[in-house]
């Protein structure tokens, strides 16, 4: 064990099956594609610690109890986007649900919804970033200039309109509150949105009108019915939802004025 | 995927949605509770609704209603799990839309009764 | 514009060599939690203001006959105990519909000045103010000029 966890050294409780040690069960989704016709929850019972995390959890669990689980983890400081998954019921990311907002009760750990369960609490998120080449996150320049000619130079307002929606760390927690991609898969989806916005709004980009192909579709943002779900459980505070009803403003917008102003106005 | 066209439809939900926001439950009190405790007798109810101003205001509120209203069925249909009758929905229900929107505009014209 | 990257299931190279496990969405995911349950009695209020709307129809439609006529409408609809139930209970998921748009359209009415955003609290009280003077003027009107 030895200095392997920080969390250990610090830790002034005996590490062995003593009275004084308090612990805290987490059920655990499990799915083995090779031997598993349906999945199971598994129980695990650990020690608890006040400052650990849901993540802390999972790897102490892989570490010292049972190492054919398999999930997602990296940063474990929210900003990767890896460790996405349910905890009892709710999206969120496992670096940033502490044990001790659910201890004593049991923290019941299943793979994010919406999603194909590859194995345990791994997810395929084939679909997802499929959508983002789809909706061409990344700037397409009006006019494209050398780098001879400087720099784009935008203002501290250009950067304002879009500084929000360029927060998202694709973590799809959005994707798995929302209730419209679980009943429509093809569904582009809150990130998505939100990051074509982010471009869309930006004052260097000019590809409005190639992104409105995919977004303003029937399954971009008017399969939208503004549940508000993604935003309240977005960890970057993105307000996907607030995009997407940005987007159906000006692309309402763009579509009544259509017939009224002469074609190739965008 | 081409651009939806349900922009058409979208317009007058967002109208739709901020003139019964507004408008509705003051009209709900003026029709249904002051008339009950006769605040508002039923000569005093026919002067008002006679006015051409008023009736304007109610068919505004009418039509916009409307079809904010019928949309959100719409979905809320399609919430329900019924995406695959999505195209018959939509003709009964905007198609409704339009049909009340006409019957608003001729019985305030008083054209039909 | 079609979709130039495949599926999943239809990019058989990079196709997942054992078995996903697809979660069913349940019927009733609208009751899941407590944001779900009041976005499911939001939608609802939808089918009350449909409804009055098309009371609105039949009101003024009977204006369209005889005095006497509409004297015995007033009388056996509008002054008659159900009416009244049925009025408080519309009036109650009106306004709820009322509030949830206020609060909607406020959440997502993005005002500008410079780089700093007016506070969505600010711009919902005036959504509310306008609301309470719109609706007294109008109260006002009926009470004052009937």
């Amino acid at each position: 064990m030895g200095t392997e966890f920080p969390n250990q050294e610090r830790d002034h409780e005996p590490m062995t099956e003593n009275q004084g040690q308090k612990t805290i069960t987490l059920e655990v989704f499990r799915y083995l594609p090779d031997q598993d016709q349906q999945p199971h929850f598994q129980s695990y019972t650990l020690p608890y610690h006040e400052d650990w995390v849901v993540l802390d959890a999972l790897n102490h669990i892989k570490d010292h109890i049972d190492g054919t689980l398999s999930y997602r983890w990296s940063c474990r400081m929210g900003v990767c986007g890896s460790c996405g998954m349910m905890v009892n019921g709710e999206p969120k990311l496992t670096c940033a649900a502490f044990l001790k907002h659910y201890y004593p009760k049991p923290i019941r750990v299943e793979p994010l919804t919406n999603f194909p369960v590859i194995r345990d609490l791994v997810i395929n998120l084939d679909d997802f970033l499929h959508k983002l080449k789809e909706v061409k996150t990344w700037l397409i320049p009006k006019e494209p200039k050398p780098v001879s000619e400087g720099e784009y130079l935008q203002s501290p307002e250009q950067l304002a309109h879009y500084k929000q929606y360029s927060m998202c760390i694709n973590c799809m927690l959005c994707y798995a509150a929302c209730p419209v991609y679980g009943l429509e898969p093809r569904f582009i989806g809150p990130a998505a949105i939100a990051l074509a916005q982010r471009y869309n709004m930006d004052s260097r980009d000019g590809a409005q009108n190639q992104r409105a192909e995919v977004i303003a579709s029937s399954e971009g943002i008017w399969e939208c019915t503004y549940i508000g779900e993604c935003t309240r459980v977005c960890p970057k505070h993105v307000d996907p939802a607030r995009a997407i009803q940005e987007a159906k403003g000006s692309n309402a917008i763009d579509w009544w004025l259509s017939f009224v102003l002469p074609r190739g106005k965008t | 995927m081409a651009k939806s066209n349900e922009p058409l439809w979208w317009i007058p939900f967002m109208g739709g949605a901020v003139v019964s926001a507004f408008l509705m439950p003051i009209t709900i009190v003026v029709v249904g509770i002051l008339s009950y405790f006769w605040w508002l007798n039923e000569d005093e109810l026919w002067d008002l609704l006679q006015n051409p101003w008023v009736r304007a205001f109610l068919f505004i509120l009418i039509a916009l209603s409307l079809f904010h209203g019928f949309h959100r069925i719409l979905y809320v249909l399609i919430d329900l799990g019924f995406k695959g009758v999505r195209g018959i929905l939509s003709v009964v229900l905007y198609g409704s839309a339009i049909a009340g929107t006409v019957v608003a505009l001729l019985v305030a014209l008083r054209i039909w009764s | 514009m079609t979709r130039t990257f495949p599926t999943p299931a239809q990019d058989t190279e990079n196709r997942m060599k054992t078995k996903e496990y697809i979660r069913p969405m349940p019927a009733t995911w609208f009751l899941h939690n407590r944001h779900l349950v009041v976005y499911a009695i939001r939608e609802l209020t939808s089918f009350f203001v449909t409804g009055y709307a098309i009371f609105l129809i039949l009101v003024l439609a009977r204006t369209n006959h005889s005095k006497s006529d509409f004297r015995a409408f007033y009388e056996s609809v509008l002054r008659s105990r159900a009416s009244l139930i049925v009025h408080l209970i519309v009036l109650a998921f009106v306004v709820f519909h009322s509030t949830t748009s206020f609060n909607g359209m406020a959440r997502v009415l993005v005002v500008r000045r410079g780089e700093e955003r007016v506070s969505p609290t600010l711009i919902a009280i005036l959504n509310y103010g306008a609301w309470l003077v719109v609706s007294v003027l109008i109260f006002v009107g009926v009470i004052v000029f009937k």
